[in-house]
């Protein structure tokens, strides 16, 4: 009993910090429709701030008057964030942002590098808090106690806020109807303003309240972002309560888990977002999502036509030029135009689902390295052919898009995308867990191209052609009556369904379908490197491929391959340098301001400003009915 | 804090990747090795190693270089990514002219840089991963391994643990593949030495997502005699903040594998675990031998104490010099022979690069933990030589599939 | 009497305590063109929603030539030969004119899922006729984002007709359009009941409309029926007029 009562605590102590960042980010969500992908950076930077005002102010005084300090500052530089890199693109297609949130994560990762140094930091402990009560006979931390009595201070004010404040009654207003907000003659910049300085503040305050728990680390920022994720989509994206109960849960079931299952630390949490959303796709107290609110904004995009006469004798120079690199280019030009051709294929296949059906998946890497997966496990322990392996990986990632696809699209918009991401991330927990077959962190190793592959010449001609054929495929069917039957669905679902269309099937099959070339795309990678580790299915690749996509630009046919060749040529260069995170966040946020069509999209506008190709019709917003 | 020697590390890094290294009065073109790391990732690890091979290197063309050539290392960022370090191998291995390879602290990148080393049959020396499969289940003739493996020295500990009376461990280890090895070796080795120890409980934390309080009521119910820690970073800082303040440490035996190594104890401060039976390295302790020397020599240098990981990157440098004086060739077919039975005198003393497995015999430093002036260090420790921990040659050969 | 089109019965809707349809009954002979008017709020939407099977009835049924079709997704219902057109236009933004036809065409004959042949040069010509039934092939090419919220109802009606539809569900047809256009259209709209067959149920504000082209009207308030009959037969309803201007004369 006392056992029980005290492991209560335990999760009711993380539960605290972990609701702070949680609403933090759901608060932002329900407001800007941001999906803040930084918001564990400022989470991080709550924690070094916090240590270094700790540093200098003495005493239990100096030692909250620290936290408090650590929360103001990190919602001043959220603001700030938020003027300087996300003002500027506010009217760009809704989640772009989140590409610019994906830059600051590089940046300040790199920043707190330079200034911090790379050394753990151990928080110091709470004046006066450092020892233990005996409950029941159990030991409880003090500073466990005093978070339990802070959080309900921290949720009652943010209760008050919201509920009994005007600056509450617009927050409210915006996350039920934004529209409404600007109708009503508010200054809707310094409400988002407004909102960003508070969630990033309890971010802030989250990191330096944890301080005496740990410290600070340069690592935490994409350690703590899942957790939040989940916490946030179990919740109820943009319902504060939501976060409170789910924070509350998940602590509470870790903690129970550590104990009971202790083998399932990784797996549980996913687990429980999938049953969740499953049952509840909107979250515990999240609200059902208006039709079309997470859809296309800013300018319409245009009809799509085949590549002129002009553009196909370019694009066929441009790919005999590519073929014949082995004639001319060295080794390594052969390696990195491999990995950047497979790279293209991945994010191709994302474009698509993207571009053409309007789904936004957070998780793609899971049938990218799910491919990679099948290809290699089938090699390990069936000796399988490289050919045959090439054609079971996008079989058997395939089959997972669509076993995943099924689930998923129950839910639209934001929490589509989060079923995604937890079923990604359940997939790599398993390929990372269960180590007695997929060799776990260890990967599976050895997996070589068969031996007439086995040149990276050769290799490269291989890559070309499932590559630039699967990127051309994917071209083709947005050309085809499915292409046109996806953007139906997605441009108007009402009336898809009132001429026939079977929205769903096409939705569910046009996941398959991109599935199936990142399978494709993950099986290449494989035989290209000779393994494959869990990081293929992590949500980090996940996150490559859509930042990729945004850069490259949604509304264009190209944007996914001519995305994904820019930013694995950028990285490749880049990494070379010292502060290379830096620079290529910063390089991700100029084109995220400068070019909020994407790079395709970007360079289309300027050729047409110069006259180098006709405007399509002047595109204008649609009109609304005068009722 | 070590801000200033921080920045001027930085500038000399800077320098090195624009010039290279400036040639000290050498004829010919110099020797290059490719090192692939996790600069950025693993900052706090990867700094420290990169001046240790820096020192070396200095020494060593200041010396004259290797076979009348200056010696230098091409340091390239992997992320941290396996698909990342096998793209940069190939670029080092055939656009940038390096004869062989070295790097990566993380076991899953050396692995992956291994089958690519094997395949392509370009040397490899990975120099810190840990994991067994390295050398044994994906071993292959062309990897070598320096560093002391997560066998050796899970098997140090259980060796001292033998010697207690306490009979009930429990055992807290990060989920993934190093957690796994590390806990496997040493309830084998353990039971070996002992069998009627019992394991009363196993947790198994996420890497880097440790929830400390939970973690720490899951031992204490089993109430175990011993605990075998393998949790590090700042898991370990939780864990052992949350276990002292629970006191959880009090009068059980723990014993923390890397826990002694100044990279895991220097950020505790004050609040490392005191008592604890770890592997580590206890370079304040040195007299009058090759490792004060080199300690000495480490700080006059960089102006900061060394860690871990700068002896193993003047050691990586040395055998690598070692191996190509002894080939005579920066052919990877000399070098891979070379290094085969290499011999070597590194700080930590001679070391071989066992014709058997590839692993050198590098061994570890065991000690107890204690507090001295605020920081936590190593007292009563012992070096253990890496040889004397190894399974016999029939068991090693069983575990070396490929050959 | 021959099978109605379409038949209602007892249909209902409620959301919560609100009955926002309640046990409305109706039937459309082949070829009529039936009105139903009604205040805002009075149900129509909802009860459009039901017959095309995006909204399911709380109680009560839809025949469609005598076959029940309540639990019919709307695919199935606008297979067996209904079209509509929404009371905000929905069309496809990102498509061109003639393209938001063929779309209508390509699922008409199957083909919504293949991926080998070019949408862009599939039932053309067939597109073209229906534009030029609605007056819009001159516009067959222009992006459908940009066109004129006239254009855009045309547009809808077209795509309605792409599988010669045997009834037609029109929710306010006309809302937001110049009078000179809602004439036009209305006319259009009874020419291809006279020249087709089509059944026509719509939905109406503009009073001129209604009481022009339709054969009959039905009167909704608050979910329910409270009249029916020829156009002399609503203008007299005393029920109408009191819903309507409260009591004084419906002006027409």
């Amino acid at each position: 009993m006392g056992l029980i009562l005290a492991q209560l605590l335990t999760g009711l102590a993380n539960a605290g910090a972990l609701f702070m960042v949680a609403s933090g980010l759901s608060l932002i969500f329900g407001v800007t429709r941001i999906v803040n992908f930084a918001h564990g950076s400022f989470y991080m930077l709550g924690a070094y701030v916090g240590y270094s005002f700790m540093q200098v102010l003495p005493g239990a005084v100096g030692f909250w008057g620290a936290i408090l300090l650590a929360g103001l500052a990190v919602g001043l530089i959220g603001a700030l964030v938020e003027i300087l890199v996300l003002r500027p693109v506010y009217s760009a297609p809704e989640l772009f942002q989140l590409v610019a949130t994906f830059g600051v994560i590089l940046v300040v990762q790199d920043l707190a590098l330079m200034i911090w140094g790379p050394t753990d930091l151990l928080g110091p402990r709470a004046p006066g808090l450092g020892s233990i009560v005996r409950i029941m006979g159990e030991p409880v931390p003090q500073y466990d106690l005093a978070l339990i009595a802070i959080t309900p201070f921290v949720a009652l004010g943010l209760w008050y806020l919201i509920t009994r404040t005007r600056v509450g009654v617009l927050v409210r207003a915006a996350t039920q109807d934004r529209e409404m907000v600007g109708a009503l003659g508010v200054n809707q910049r310094w409400l988002f303003t407004g909102t960003f300085f508070l969630g990033c503040a309890l971010a802030g305050l989250g990191g330096a309240l944890q301080l005496p728990k740990g410290g600070a680390d340069l690592l935490m920022d994409f350690t703590i972002l899942a957790q939040v994720f989940v916490v946030v989509v179990i919740g109820g994206m943009g319902s504060l309560p939501g976060a409170l109960l789910a924070s509350i849960l998940i602590s509470v079931l870790n903690v129970f888990g550590v104990t009971f299952l202790p083998q399932s630390t990784l797996v549980l949490m996913y687990l429980v977002m999938v049953a969740v959303l499953m049952w509840r796709p909107f979250g515990l107290l999240g609200r059902e999502e208006v039709a079309g609110e997470l859809g296309q904004v800013g300018e319409p995009e245009e009809p799509i036509a085949p590549a002129g006469r002009a553009v196909q004798a370019l694009t066929a120079l441009g790919l005999a030029a590519l073929a014949s690199l082995p004639l001319w280019g060295g080794n390594f030009a052969i390696v990195l135009a491999t990995d950047i051709l497979i790279f293209c294929l991945f994010a191709a296949s994302l474009h698509f689902l993207l571009g053409q059906g309007g789904l936004v998946s957070f998780g793609h890497a899971a049938f990218f390295g799910g491919g990679a997966y099948v290809a290699a496990l089938s090699v390990k322990y069936a000796d399988t052919p490289m050919e045959l392996a090439l054609l079971l990986a996008p079989l058997g990632a395939g089959i997972a898009a669509i076993a995943i696809g099924y689930v998923a699209l129950r839910a639209t918009g934001v929490y589509f995308a989060m079923l995604t991401l937890a079923f990604g991330q359940l997939l790599w927990s398993l390929v990372f867990q269960w180590g007695e077959v997929t060799g776990g962190d260890d990967g599976i190793v050895g997996v070589w191209p068969a031996s007439w592959a086995s040149g990276n010449g050769v290799f490269f001609y291989l890559a070309f052609t499932f590559s630039v054929g699967g990127i051309l495929l994917l071209r083709h069917a947005a050309h085809a009556p499915f292409g046109y039957a996806l953007r139906a669905a997605r441009d108007a679902h009402a009336r898809a369904e009132a001429t026939g269309l079977a929205t769903h099937r096409l939705q569910w099959a046009a996941f398959a379908f991109a599935g199936m070339l990142a399978g494709l795309a993950g099986g290449l990678f494989v035989f290209s490197k000779g393994s494959v580790f869990p990081n293929e299915l992590e949500i980090a690749r996940s996150f490559d491929a859509l930042i990729v996509v945004f850069l490259g630009g949604v509304k264009t046919l190209s944007g996914g391959w001519v995305g994904g060749a820019v930013f694995k040529g950028l990285e490749d260069t880049l990494t070379r340098f010292e502060y290379w995170r830096l620079a290529l966040g910063l390089t991700i946020i100029a084109v995220v301001i400068l070019a909020p069509e994407g790079i395709v999209g970007g360079l289309r506008k300027l050729a047409r400003r110069l006259g180098l190709v006709r405007a399509a019709d002047a595109p204008a917003r649609q009109k609304e009915p005068a009722e | 804090m070590h801000r200033k020697s921080f920045l001027t590390g930085l500038a000399a890094c800077a320098g090195l990747a624009l010039t290279g290294l400036p040639a000290i009065a050498q004829e010919g073109e110099p020797i290059k090795i490719g090192e692939i790391n996790h600069y950025k990732r693993m900052a706090a690890f990867a700094e420290p190693y990169k001046k240790g091979i820096d020192m070396a290197v200095e020494e060593i063309n200041e010396a004259g270089g290797v076979m009348g050539r200056p010696l230098e290392f091409v340091y390239r960022d992997d992320q941290g990514e396996p698909g990342e370090a096998i793209k940069i191998a190939e670029e080092l291995m055939t656009r940038e002219g390096t004869v062989m390879l070295t790097g990566s602290i993380l076991s899953n990148v050396g692995l992956a840089i291994a089958s690519l080393a094997g395949n392509r049959e370009w040397v490899y020396l990975a120099a810190e991963p840990l994991a067994d499969a390295v050398t044994w289940e994906q071993g292959n003739p062309w990897t070598f391994r320096l560093r002391a493996s997560t066998y050796m020295q899970a098997a140090m500990l259980a060796e001292a643990a033998a010697e207690t009376d306490a009979t009930t461990y429990a055992t807290i280890a990060p989920n993934y593949a190093y957690g796994k090895d590390a806990v496997a070796a040493f309830k084998e080795v353990l039971t070996e030495l002992k069998p009627d120890v019992e394991f009363v409980a196993e947790q198994w934390p996420a890497l880097f997502g440790i929830d400390a309080g939970a973690e720490v009521q899951a031992i204490e119910r089993a109430k175990p005699d011993a605990i075998y820690n393998v949790t590090f970073g700042p898991d370990l800082a939780k864990f052992v903040r949350e276990g002292n303040t629970r006191g959880l440490f009090e009068d059980r035996e723990v014993y923390g594998l890397l826990s002694g190594e100044p990279e895991y104890m220097e950020p505790l401060g004050g609040e490392a675990p005191e008592g604890w039976t770890v592997t580590g390295y206890p370079w304040y302790d040195f007299e009058g031998d090759a490792n004060a020397e080199f300690v000495t020599a480490y700080q006059e240098r960089w102006d900061e104490t060394p860690k871990i990981g700068s002896l193993v990157g003047y050691a990586t440098a040395q055998s690598i010099a070692a191996a190509l004086e002894k080939a005579g060739s920066t052919e990877s077919d000399a070098i891979r022979q070379a290094f085969e039975g290499l011999e070597v005198a590194t700080p930590a003393g001679e070391i071989v690069y066992r014709e058997i497995d590839n692993q050198s015999t590098l061994g570890a430093w065991v000690g107890t933990t204690a507090l001295e002036d605020g920081q936590g260090v190593m007292v009563d420790w012992d070096y253990k030589d890496g040889a004397d921990y190894l399974p016999d040659d029939d068991a090693v050969r069983e575990l070396r599939p490929s050959e | 009497m021959m099978t109605p089109i379409l038949e209602a019965r007892h249909l209902s809707r409620h959301f919560g305590a609100i009955r926002a349809v309640d046990d409305v009954s109706f039937a459309l002979a082949p070829g009529e063109l039936l009105a139903i008017i009604g205040p805002n709020g009075a149900g129509k939407s909802t009860c459009f929603n039901m017959l095309m099977g995006q909204l399911r009835p709380t109680h009560g049924t839809v025949h469609l030539d005598g076959t029940d079709i309540t639990h019919w997704p709307t695919r199935r219902i606008w297979r067996a030969g209904v079209g509509r057109t929404f009371q905000i236009t929905a069309t496809y933004p990102s498509m061109r004119v003639i393209e938001n036809v063929q779309m209508a065409l390509l699922s008409h004959h199957g083909r919504a899922f293949s991926i080998i042949p070019r949408a862009r040069g599939l039932y053309r010509d067939d597109a073209m006729v229906l534009l030029e039934t609605v007056g819009m092939a001159d516009q067959a090419g222009r992006h459908a984002a940009i066109l004129a919220y006239g254009d855009l109802k045309r547009l809808e009606l077209a795509i309605a007709l792409a599988h010669d539809p045997k009834l037609l569900l029109m929710d306010e047809p006309t809302a937001g359009m110049a009078p000179r256009e809602r004439t036009d259209l209305m006319r259009l709209v009874a020419g291809i009941v006279r020249d087709r067959g089509t059944a026509v149920l719509f939905t109406e504000h503009d009073m001129d409309v209604v009481f022009t082209h339709a054969h009959r009207i039905m009167v909704l308030n608050r979910g329910q029926l409270i009249a029916e009959g020829d156009a002399d037969a609503i203008r007299a309803d005393p029920r109408v007029q009191e819903v309507y201007l409260g009591g004084g004369t419906l002006a027409l």
